[in-house]
């Protein structure tokens, strides 16, 4: 009964014209977002955050979940008619949808995978309501050590799950919580590692990391491969699913759902992840499992419902927790900062409007969303048509006016340049973005953490292994990182023994 | 690229030593437990630490094991280069021109670059963009712009 009642509260916030219109806006943003090949839902985030700096939270919180919602929705159309996925989580998608595509059907891959999207997404948002409640019962009882056990945790499984090298995602978390240290220590005082700067004493704002590695990165990576789309086919008929794609799609939607749901309710763990897992389980599932790879709809609808039933998981620990569980949501709770909101469970206390607003916004999205695809595929491909060299300047451009206007510094812009082309050495060197921005935003909180809970227990770290959650966390952190050193050198004493 | 990687991993390690180097200047304990570079210092000890290991692991491991080139496309390598110049190049002009101005020059430049040909997409581009940052971020959005030389031509207020 709670629930409905706070969803009725979200509702009344949500449906609101101006809150509409966002969520509208967001939608479109996200699905040419998600559709660029190159931008990800994290880059449109960071690049668009400054267009909300006039409106209020809930507005740009709810523009901003439509720019995430959309983007999952839209990476499916260029994996589909062009064999190039949008984003990290549409790559499953192209081993099949492609091959629809080449068979004529691609209307019933962009039609399931649309539907299968609706169905996950609206599906994981009620998921997320159910959970919701418990979670913050139980965050509640969260202290510092806790939560400074929770943020290792979901450094740890970033590190872990993210399908890089283990030891490449440590070095970026270390760097990202290095990037985080400069300006006036919160305790002291004390300005530290400023090298004499007056600008950095504020600190290094994540939005200028975000964008610098998720935005100007990308321009400059794309800049070396020239991209130029080339599509299947621009006719699309046939996009509502048949009798017989239903029978087929129906259990592998629901098993993505629950997959993505699950996964991305790990911190760090997120989409790419969830359509991996869903794709392998279909397969093997199957009854025919030679036809995946060639064009087989269950290697569609699986993957397409896992990624989005993974933005509902994931906003549940940055909703009750405070915890982004990847780039994007890192993005989402660095705005909720900048915005002066506290992420965590007092946020539904205090900020209920706030909190199941964004809920409600997300069943309207997905609805949008649905409409959108089914209807409008040619106007986005027609979108998708504007060249490389005149979306890439613009994407500079917006970067750069964005970041500038945060804080209104050239030094910044400065500074965007840097990590720009740290974000494109990244790629280059194969270091994984998202450890890095995740460990930027949470750096203060880790160090406010660690350093209250040090206060607590007079300087003694006996309290991080005397309080039973925190060190069940601890010792989480600890298997899961050192677990693939274990199991490697487990393989190869067997491959040795053999 | 086993040659970057090795680069790489020595620029890495002469950063930690730097930054770890920055905090033995600043206090790192108080009565309570940690001090301001407490936790950077360690953060410094854990990078310094993951670089060795990617620097000794790509001294060691040979060169087969990585990619062979750094940039297997030389135009493409040059294509980020100039990228990258002519957006070094606005931000320097930022100050003395203005942010609108400067953002048309990155638009004037990279759109070429980055492949466009018709001179008139470019140029119509690169003269919209000041005006486009000026309505859109300056009058309907108040971000207080730098305007530069623009000041007079075109008011914020």
């Amino acid at each position: 009964m709670e629930i409905l009642q706070s969803l009725f509260l979200g509702f009344s916030v949500a449906a609101t014209p101006l809150n509409l219109l966002y969520c509208f806006l967001g939608t479109v943003a996200g699905t040419i977002i998600g559709a660029l090949p190159g931008i990800g839902p994290s880059a449109g985030c960071a690049i668009l955050l400054p267009l909300t700096f006039g409106m209020g939270p809930t507005s740009a919180m709810i523009l901003m979940a439509g720019i995430y919602c959309g983007a999952m929705y839209g990476g499916t159309i260029t994996s589909v008619l062009i064999n190039v996925p949008g984003e990290s989580s549409s790559v499953m998608t192209t081993l099949d949808g492609y091959q629809m595509a080449l068979q004529g059907r691609a209307g019933a891959a962009l039609g399931i995978a649309a539907f299968g999207s609706f169905i996950a997404g609206t599906l994981s948002v009620v998921f997320l309501m159910l959970l919701a409640f418990p979670m913050v019962k139980l965050a509640l009882t969260f202290g510092p050590p806790e939560y400074f056990g929770l943020m290792l945790m979901g450094f740890a499984t970033i590190s872990t799950l993210s399908g890089e090298s283990v030891l490449k995602s440590i070095m970026m978390t270390f760097f990202g919580l290095l990037v985080s240290t400069p300006g006036l220590d919160s305790f002291s005082g004390h300005p530290r590692l400023t090298f004499d700067f007056p600008e950095l004493l504020g600190g290094i704002d994540f939005l200028v990391v975000a964008v610098g590695v998720f935005g100007i990165g990308e321009v400059l990576f794309t800049a070396e491969r020239t991209l130029t789309l080339e599509f299947v086919t621009t006719k699309i008929k046939g996009i509502w699913p048949t009798k017989e794609d239903w029978r087929l799609s129906w259990k592998p939607i629901a098993r993505g759902t629950i997959i993505g749901f699950l996964i991305s309710a790990l911190p760090g763990a997120g989409a790419t992840i969830a359509s991996f897992m869903s794709y392998a389980a279909e397969k093997k599932l199957s009854k025919h499992p030679e036809k995946f790879g060639k064009g087989a709809i269950e290697g569609v609808a699986g993957p397409e419902s896992a990624n989005n039933s993974s933005t509902g998981g994931a906003m549940i620990h940055l909703l009750t927790l405070g915890l982004p569980g990847g780039g994007t949501t890192a993005v989402m709770l660095g705005a909720l900062m900048m915005f002066g909101m506290q992420p965590g469970p007092l946020l539904f206390q205090k900020n209920p409007e706030f909190v199941w607003g964004l809920i409600a916004s997300m069943y309207i999205g997905n609805i949008m969303l649905l409409i959108m695809n089914v209807s409008c595929i040619p106007l986005f491909i027609k979108i998708l048509k504007i060249p490389y060299a005149m979306m890439m300047p613009l994407i500079i451009i917006f970067s750069t006016v964005g970041v500038y206007s945060v804080e209104g510094s050239i030094f910044d812009v400065g500074v965007l340049f840097c990590f720009g082309i740290l974000g494109y050495l990244m790629k280059k060197f194969d270091r994984p973005p998202a450890p890095l921005v995740l460990s930027v935003v949470l750096g203060p909180l880790v160090e406010r953490s660690l350093r209250q809970s040090l206060t607590m227990s007079l300087g003694s770290p006996d309290i991080f292994y005397t309080r039973p959650i925190c060190l069940g966390l601890l010792i989480g952190t600890a298997i899961m990182l050192f677990a693939p050193g274990f199991a490697w050198l487990w393989r190869r004493r067997a491959t040795a023994a053999a | 690229m086993k040659r970057a990687e090795q680069i790489l991993g020595i620029l890495l390690l002469l950063f930690s030593i730097f930054i770890g180097y920055q905090c033995t200047l600043i206090e790192s304990g108080t009565e309570f437990g940690m001090g301001p570079a407490f936790l950077p210092f360690w953060l410094s000890v854990g990078l310094g630490i993951t670089s060795l290991i990617f620097l000794v692991r790509a001294v060691v491991l040979p060169a087969a094991k990585f990619a062979p080139v750094f940039c297997p496309d030389r135009a493409g390598g040059l294509r980020v280069f100039l990228v990258s110049l002519a957006y070094l190049i606005s931000i320097a002009l930022m100050k003395p021109l203005g942010i609108p101005l400067a953002l048309g020059i990155i638009a004037a430049t990279t759109m070429p670059v980055l492949g466009a040909r018709n001179w008139k997409v470019v140029a119509l581009t690169a003269l919209l963009t000041p005006l486009v940052i000026w309505a859109v971020f300056g009058r309907l959005l108040n971000v207080s712009l730098h305007m530069g030389v623009l000041e007079d031509v075109l008011p914020l207020y």
